[in-house]
């Protein structure tokens, strides 16, 4: 079993990347878990029928007591199925109550549930995805980083100076966890807003931390589009530039590959002052 | 004194729109502090003339988080627009974590313990505090403004899309569980505009459904990038343009807000319907 992590900043296109990837692994034949571990709870959203209960509330109503949880309140089948023989299953961590704890409750608690509960023996996935909310890399948001739940990090990522700041702490935690638990970088995933110079905006703020470029994912109305009716690109249009991409990725993340990188963060000042040249 | 916290996901503009109202209220004549509360501590850097100060959990770090041997002014910086305005204009920022380690509310918490400790609001005669946070994560930490009555007018920057909108709900939540403790109200919503038909009505609608309403439009603008691109406001970039009007507009409405209210948010599928009933497509 594979695990990977998908991290990026909220609205940069996360969870449409992991949904994807989630599609075209499953279209290989594979059987594969998403967790989404953002408080909004919505991951998965294109995956499902309809929403489904985050993991933290099944708790919370259950006084967080595991003998009263069966796997299937927590983790659900995808409302897709495949001739392949592939399957998907979806589960979302959950947040706590605006205002109160710690944000990134939600994605330990997830993650200890899943494992508490047996999720990765009875599901036998042959990947598992979470998709990391990346804005604030703190203790919580990085655990799947630190505890060695995530084989491989990935970072999807704008030219947009939000995006690679979040991007650039994201490696700072790999690095931080190289040693304790194996964490390592897989690469970037390029999810294009329309800057101007942003391909080289991405490809440069690339060679400059040390990694690679997985993919461009070009902006795109039929990804939007597509999302506006909950689905996915691949069901509206299979045969789309898109939909290649994401195959091409998922491909990608499925090869075994040990070019894996521990990547060279850069400060903040001298981040903004390198994104500043581009933007003048 | 007022004190004011503007909040908003990180990326919809607050940093930017903050600055404006930090700039403006001291060209009214107050003398008011601006202070970051963004991990990535670049709140003022529209207003320090392209230059960003250090962060105060990082000198606190290099001290043992003593405060005894600390000056306000380690801390504090003056605006060089000071000079410009009739009132005065200071600025800090509260810093995070260090990647993948601890708590990132705590730059907040620890932000507002060293300005109190060093008497900052007595020191520099302040007539108003503006808190620029971050709200993606509306945890004990990044609501720590709200909660201990740090701010008492909470503004939420939003565009019309449905991540910012959910946000404002988030952060609508956190108020109304504290309002009785703290006495912090909801002073509006300050719509940022993406370039999205029918944002304005969309923004109006969800202002109203949350028992609020719209303290200012801001336009969506070249102009706004490319003044923040160099650095400045538009009060330095274009000040006869109508977005800095619009700014203008927005700060004396703030200034004059006598109706503050306890939010009525909505939970993810409440708000996942309303969505589905009102929402505009990306012009």
């Amino acid at each position: 079993m594979k695990q990977i992590a998908i991290y990026g900043k909220g609205s940069i296109g996360k969870s449409t990347i992991a949904t994807h990837l989630s599609y075209a692994i499953a279209s290989r034949g594979k059987r594969v878990l998403q967790v989404g571990c953002d408080p909004q709870s919505d991951s998965t959203h294109n995956l499902t029928a309809g929403h489904i209960k985050p993991i933290l509330t099944v708790l919370a109503e259950n006084d967080f007591d595991y003998e009263d949880i069966e796997l299937e309140d927590i983790v659900h089948p995808s409302r897709l199925t495949f001739d392949s023989g592939g399957s998907i299953f979806c589960a979302e961590a959950g947040g706590p109550e605006p205002g109160v704890g710690c944000g990134g409750k939600g994605t330990i608690e997830a993650i200890t549930t899943l494992k508490k509960m047996h999720v990765f023996e009875e599901l036998h996935p042959d990947i598992v995805i979470y998709d990391i909310l990346g804005d604030v890399v703190c203790g919580g948001f990085s655990q799947p980083i630190r505890d060695g739940f995530a084989d491989e990090t990935y970072i999807v990522t704008s030219g947009e100076l939000e995006a690679l700041y979040q991007a650039n702490n994201v490696m700072g935690a790999v690095n931080r966890f190289k040693n304790r638990s194996g964490a390592k970088l897989g690469g970037l995933i390029a999810n294009l807003k329309g800057m101007e110079k942003e391909e080289r905006i991405i490809k440069d703020f690339a060679s400059k931390t040390g990694t690679d470029v997985l993919t461009i994912v070009p902006f795109s109305q039929l990804v939007k589009q597509c999302s506006g009716v909950n689905k996915t690109v691949y069901e509206e249009h299979a045969d789309s530039m898109e939909a290649q991409k994401y195959t091409q990725l998922a491909d990608m993340i499925l090869a075994e590959h040990d070019e894996l990188t521990t990547p060279q963060t850069m400060n903040f000042e001298d981040l903004y002052e390198w994104w500043s040249d581009y933007v003048h | 004194m007022r004190q004011l916290a503007i909040y908003g996901k990180g990326g919809i503009g607050k940093s930017m729109v903050s600055s404006h109202i930090s700039f403006a209220v001291a060209d009214m004549g107050m003398r008011i502090l601006h202070l970051g509360c963004d991990p990535k501590h670049d709140s003022t850097r529209l207003l320090l003339a392209g230059k960003m100060p250090r962060a105060i959990l990082d000198i606190l770090r290099e001290s043992d988080f003593r405060t005894g041997s600390m000056e306000l002014e380690d801390i504090v910086f003056e605006s060089p627009l000071s000079a410009t305005v009739s009132g005065a204009l200071f600025g800090a920022e509260s810093g995070g974590p260090e990647a993948g380690a601890g708590c990132a509310g705590k730059g907040v918490t620890e932000a507002i313990r060293t300005l109190t400790a060093l008497k900052a609001h007595e020191k520099l005669e302040l007539d108003a505090v503006l808190y620029d946070v971050l709200g993606d994560v509306v945890c004990g930490g990044f609501s720590m403004p709200i909660k201990r009555g740090h701010a008492k007018e909470i503004y939420i920057v939003s565009s019309g899309e449905f991540q910012s909108l959910f946000a404002a709900c988030n952060i609508s939540r956190a108020i109304a569980r504290f309002a009785e403790r703290s006495g912090a109200r909801l002073g509006g919503i300050i719509g940022n505009l993406r370039n999205m038909e029918g944002e304005q009505e969309v923004l109006t609608k969800f202002a109203e459904r949350l028992g609020t309403k719209i303290v200012g439009f801001v336009p969506y603008s070249e102009k706004i990038k490319t003044a923040s691109g160099r650095g400045e406001t538009l009060f330095q970039y274009a000040p006869d343009s109508p977005e800095c009007d619009a700014m203008r507009q927005l700060a004396q409405n703030i200034v004059d807000n006598d109706t503050l209210n306890i939010p009525e948010p909505l939970n993810f599928d409440e708000l996942h319907n309303w969505w589905q009933e009102h929402k505009v497509l990306a012009a």
